[in-house]
């Protein structure tokens, strides 16, 4: 506790003051306060270690919630989540006690904690909240009575309805400073920006549509970022335009200006022109790769100046790009260099072009099956080398200049996740770590060829990371940072925690047993899902079955007179405890099964064995 | 040299690699400090700790890192020059076809990856799948591992060969007998496994290239059942030899398992022989050995073995695992062997000639001390109702593995024998197929 942050000791001061009064055990409470400190971060060992420490101290329960009361109060709101993660596996691991002192006040503690974070602390709470209802790990009842829950349940839904309701909202402290902001000049300029939106609409429609038909390609004003369109929309749901705020990664600080906003959006319309002219030609040109190429790297621009809030030098710049792509890039590129290096891949990819015997299809390595957007690394380094032979500028020239602006290519990357193949593949800088790749979807067709699996890709580990930003840090895994991936997480981490619990327990107890393989029926239907309980006693199984081994040692047989044998499974002795009632001594965790006692658990263990096999005639385990 | 266990702290630069062995008698503690690192493909994470022992690892950093290392190495060292990049080609490249084949699974007309790593004793085999299967799993794939290896021992007890769903990163520390426990949440990730009783293939070839074919052919029913994981496709790990006479099981197995991406890691020779030989659909390449690869001796591999085993019955660190004590009687057990035991080994055969049919018929094993150590192989083989019959090599060959036992104690006088089970209680059957490989807990 000497060694508490300033933050926590801070904390600490304050809890003193208040907690001091009615605290029955005040060296614990200091003591735990203290520990407290150190919780910093959602820390699976330090929460199993507070929460043993408060199971220890059950008959100073009351000091321990005192504490963590104290804690959750007083602490900066990064410190809550995890000291309210500490409190929610006291109740579920400890529980007793612990959970009939706190149906008064967790309702108080619960919302006066939720009403001080953020969302994304809340909504995990919320989580948590849910867990406390329906139980854990499959359990059957809820963690406090139902009129608690529904209280907090009810707290909570008024409190956002209060936030989301209204525009003024309930200016909830420090996190929400930027969105009340946010949502003031985005209610002012709202008419403004539903026009605009209407004509950011319209202009998208023109560019999909037919090239002929641009001449109402809209003539902007006022802010010409994209996501104004978003912010308008939800001004409305402060909360919810918060949440936007906090994914747009192209999020500044907030100049308006007028000037370069437009000259902003006079950009966007000069890519969309040339985008335009340049889909016109393509219509021509079909075949042509370079053209190709090209109109994805506008689209991209497309994108930067749509989305970005560009500097009035950069604005030049592209500008300047954009008027050398178009008069360089009008003329048609060689052909003979296209058709030449499609047969150099072909000739590259050489086996892989066979015939599969399983599936009587040709086993298509990526870059074959892609003939409209032919680039194959080759291609694309082609495209370069064309590029820079061609003079001052085209494609390649202006993906040098962005490239050599690496916060460009930063803001790029962020705010145009689904970037087509072909600029992740002209966009990765040669010398260069950690830009492109930010995802798979980035990552060039790689033909199987000794050439192509030869060659460098530098940064092309980061699809393998950036694309999976979220991380568990006990053991390094990875998920994607969609819904899917937070929800995978989650349960990874539960996973992670009830190992830890079961690994104290087995220390205690024992090992799970490994159990048999499922049978091969099984196997191969691939139903073994469906079919766990046809598998023996395996480990995770043992783990859900928790609750229930708590069961199961509670059962009891009576001691037969002058029995002394152990259990016929695990020839371990039985537990024997004099049942005053009966006036009789019993064996405790013990089945009785055709006259044989066993542990309760290892018959249990026992029964676990496939039902689908023969039952052995002789194979005894016996040997008395 | 570290002699000290004081801890240290070695700096990876983007793209180096630090590599280490440790013998079975200490142990190495790793920790990432900063920066961000995987073991054979699986990342390292900040918050853990990681301990070795009796192994050579490496822990590589495609972005550089810093590592605390505390613990005797027999040696420690950082490499610069690694062929993670080719490796790690070949893993998009493989995703690709994945990405194809799940758009295509509805039609079922994808081409899944069907790879299989080949090479030389101790080129990394072993290492190349686990990062291939660990970057595929990263992808949200579930490819099936397929080991070939009768004499390692990555999935069970040396003697078999084996098929897993990998659903889960496999374990820094523990390896795939740690995924296993890791994956044990789900039966859906614990293996197929055939009784092979030997460690090298040319003591029965006829009755290995028939497991091969009886795996390949559960293999392909499974992901009939399943388009998602038939799409994640599969990676098989193979013997280590050039010896032309093994290359032959090789190529059965390539033709068995329908494998299209044939990886062949440090041997030109090798790599001519397949790149003549394989069906055209089949395409082969050639990948550079790791330079941090180290020649296992028979001791050493020994060891692996012996290691493997007792984490069958016993678990690892991370999932422990209680084994039981069973005593079966003589009159009510089977031991059943596959194939005629002490013949001329095939090399001794005039050429071209091959071993008959008793190859793979099912003979009875006596029971006696002969049995001490052994590890039998559990099946669910029904007995034949006469107790005189045989039963037939169709049900005995090739059938998954429940589990194994372990031959603790033979009693001549009272007739019976005490195993070591990984389930309490009576054994599923009575019937146990033999194996030459022993093991003894120490």
């Amino acid at each position: 506790m000497a060694s508490t942050t300033a933050t926590a000791g801070n904390s600490n001061n304050n809890g003193s003051r208040a907690g001091a009064g009615n605290v029955g055990n005040k060296a614990l409470y200091r003591d735990y306060r203290g520990a407290l400190g150190k919780l910093t971060f959602n820390s699976k060992p330090i929460i199993n270690d507070l929460s043993k420490k408060a199971e220890a101290n059950l008959a100073d329960a009351e000091t321990i919630i005192m504490a963590i009361e104290q804690h959750l109060r007083f602490s900066v709101p990064k410190l809550k989540l995890p000291a309210f993660y500490l409190l929610d596996s006291i109740l579920k691991n400890v529980g007793g006690m612990y959970v009939s002192l706190m149906h008064g006040r967790i309702g108080k503690i619960f919302v006066e904690m939720w009403k001080s974070v953020d969302d994304e602390v809340r909504a995990k709470m919320e989580r948590t909240l849910k867990t406390w209802r329906h139980g854990f790990e499959g359990g059957y009842k809820n963690l406090f009575p139902d009129f608690v829950l529904h209280q907090i349940e009810e707290d909570i839904a008024r409190l956002k309805a209060r936030a989301t309701g209204t525009n003024s909202g309930q200016p909830l402290p420090a996190a929400n400073g930027d969105s009340v902001l946010d949502n003031l000049t985005s209610m002012q300029s709202y008419s403004k920006k539903r026009a605009l939106e209407q004509r950011q609409k319209s202009i998208q429609r023109e560019v999909t549509a037919r090239a002929d038909r641009h001449s109402s390609a809209g003539s902007g004003s006022s802010d010409g970022r994209l996501s104004g369109r978003r912010d308008s929309r939800s001004s409305q749901h402060g909360r919810h335009q918060h949440q936007h705020q906090q994914e747009h990664p192209s999020k500044r600080p907030r100049t308006p200006s007028q000037s370069k906003a437009d000259r902003n959006q006079g950009l966007l319309q000069e890519v969309n022109k040339l985008l335009i002219k340049k889909k016109v030609e393509l219509l021509r040109r079909p075949s042509d790769v370079l053209l190709f190429t090209i109109l994805n790297t506008l689209k991209e621009i497309k994108e930067i100046v749509a989305e970005t809030d560009l500097s009035s030098e950069r604005i030049d710049e592209i500008r300047q790009q954009l008027v050398d792509l178009d008069s360089n890039t009008s003329t048609p590129p060689v052909p003979s260099q296209t058709a030449g290096q499609a047969s150099a891949s072909q000739q590259q990819r050489g086996r892989g072009s066979g015939v599969n015997k399983r599936s009587s299809t040709p086993l298509i390595l990526p870059a074959e099956g892609t003939s409209r957007m032919d680039v194959d690394e080759s291609s694309s380094r082609r495209t370069k080398q064309a590029a820079a032979g061609s003079g001052s500028a085209d494609a390649g020239q202006l993906l040098q200049n962005l490239m050599a602006r690496p916060d460009l290519i930063n803001s790029l990357t962020k705010v145009a996740p689904g970037l087509s193949n072909s600029l992740g593949a002209l966009l990765v800088p040669p010398h260069q770590q950690g830009t492109g790749y930010k995802d798979f979807s980035q990552v060039e067709p790689i033909p199987l060829t000794n050439v192509s699996i030869a060659r460098s890709r530098p940064g092309i580990f980061n699809a393998l990371y950036q694309g999976y930003p979220r991380q568990c840090s006990q053991c390094g895994w990875r998920t994607r940072d969609d819904s899917k991936g937070k929800n995978l997480m989650k349960d990874h981490m539960d996973w992670h925690f009830r190992r830890n619990v079961r690994s104290q327990n087995e220390r205690i107890h024992r090992a799970a047993a490994r159990g048999w393989y499922v049978p091969q029926n099984i196997w191969e239907a691939a139903a073994a899902e469906e079919d766990t309980g046809g598998v023996g006693g395996q480990g995770e199984q043992n783990g859900k079955d928790e609750g229930s081994d708590e069961e199961l040692r509670k059962l009891v047989v009576a001691v037969p007179g002058g029995h002394n044998e152990p259990c016929d499974v695990c020839k371990e002795p039985f537990e024997r405890r004099f049942n005053e009632d009966e006036e009789l001594w019993e064996y405790v965790n013990a089945v009785s099964v055709d006259g044989t006692i066993y542990h309760a658990t290892c018959q249990a263990n026992r029964g676990g064995m496939p039902a689908l096999l023969p039952s052995p005639a002789g194979s005894s385990g016996s040997n008395h | 040299m570290n002699p000290q266990s004081k801890s240290k702290e070695w700096k990876l630069a983007p793209g180096q690699e630090f590599r280490f062995e440790v013998s079975t008698k200490s142990t190495i503690t790793v920790k990432l400090k900063s920066g961000l690192a995987e073991y054979f493909g699986a990342e390292l994470g900040t918050d853990a700790q990681y301990t070795f022992s009796g192994t050579n690892g490496a822990i590589f950093s495609w972005q550089g890192c810093v590592l605390e290392v505390s613990g005797e190495c027999q040696s420690a060292y950082v490499a610069e020059e690694t062929p993670m990049e080719s490796y790690i080609n070949v893993h998009m490249g493989l995703q690709q076809l994945r990405v194809q084949a799940h758009g295509e699974a509805e039609e079922g007309s994808g081409v899944a990856p069907r790879v299989m790593v080949v090479g030389p004793e101790d080129s990394g085999k072993t290492s190349l799948s686990r990062i291939l299967l660990n970057y595929a799993v990263r992808m949200e794939e579930t490819p099936l591992f397929v080991d070939l290896d009768p004499a390692s021992a990555s999935v069970a007890v040396p003697g078999t060969i084996s098929a897993t769903s990998i659903g889960k990163t496999i374990d820094i520390q523990d390896g795939f007998m740690g995924s296993m426990a890791v994956a044990g949440s789900s039966a859906d990730h614990q293996p197929l496994v055939l009784q092979y009783g030997h460690q090298d293939q040319m003591e029965n070839p006829v009755l290995f290239n028939l497991l091969v074919d009886k795996l390949a052919s559960s293999i392909d029913m499974r992901l009939a059942a399943d388009r998602q994981a038939a799409a994640s496709g599969i990676i098989v790990d193979t013997h280590g030899s050039t010896d032309l006479a093994k290359l032959g099981f090789l190529e059965h197995a390539i033709k068995a398992l329908g494998i299209n991406v044939l990886l062949v890691v440090g041997n030109e020779r090798m790599y001519s022989h397949f790149s003549s030989r394989v069906p055209t659909q089949t395409t082969v390449l050639k990948l550079a050995k790791s330079g941090g690869t180290v020649d296992r001796d028979a001791n050493f591999r020994h060891q692996e073995q012996s290691q493997a085993i007792k984490q069958y019955f016993s678990g690892t660190t991370a999932e422990p695992r209680m084994s039981f004590s069973t005593v079966v009687n003589f009159a009510d057990t089977r031991v059943l062997r596959v194939g005629e035991d002490a013949k001329a080994p095939s090399s001794t055969l005039p050429l071209g000639e091959t071993r008959k049919l008793t190859d793979t018929s099912v003979v009875d094993v006596e029971i006696d001390e002969g049995l001490s150590h052994s590890v039998l192989a559990v099946t669910d083989v029904p007995l034949p109702n006469d107790v005189e019959l045989l039963p037939v090599s169709e049900d005995v060959v090739g059938v998954q593995v429940l589990g194994f036992v372990n031959v603790t104690k033979v009693d001549m006088d009272k007739k019976r024998l005490t195993v070591t089970s990984p389930v309490p209680g009576r054994l599923p059957s009575n019937i146990l197929l033999y194996s030459h490989v022993k093991w003894m807990e120490v």
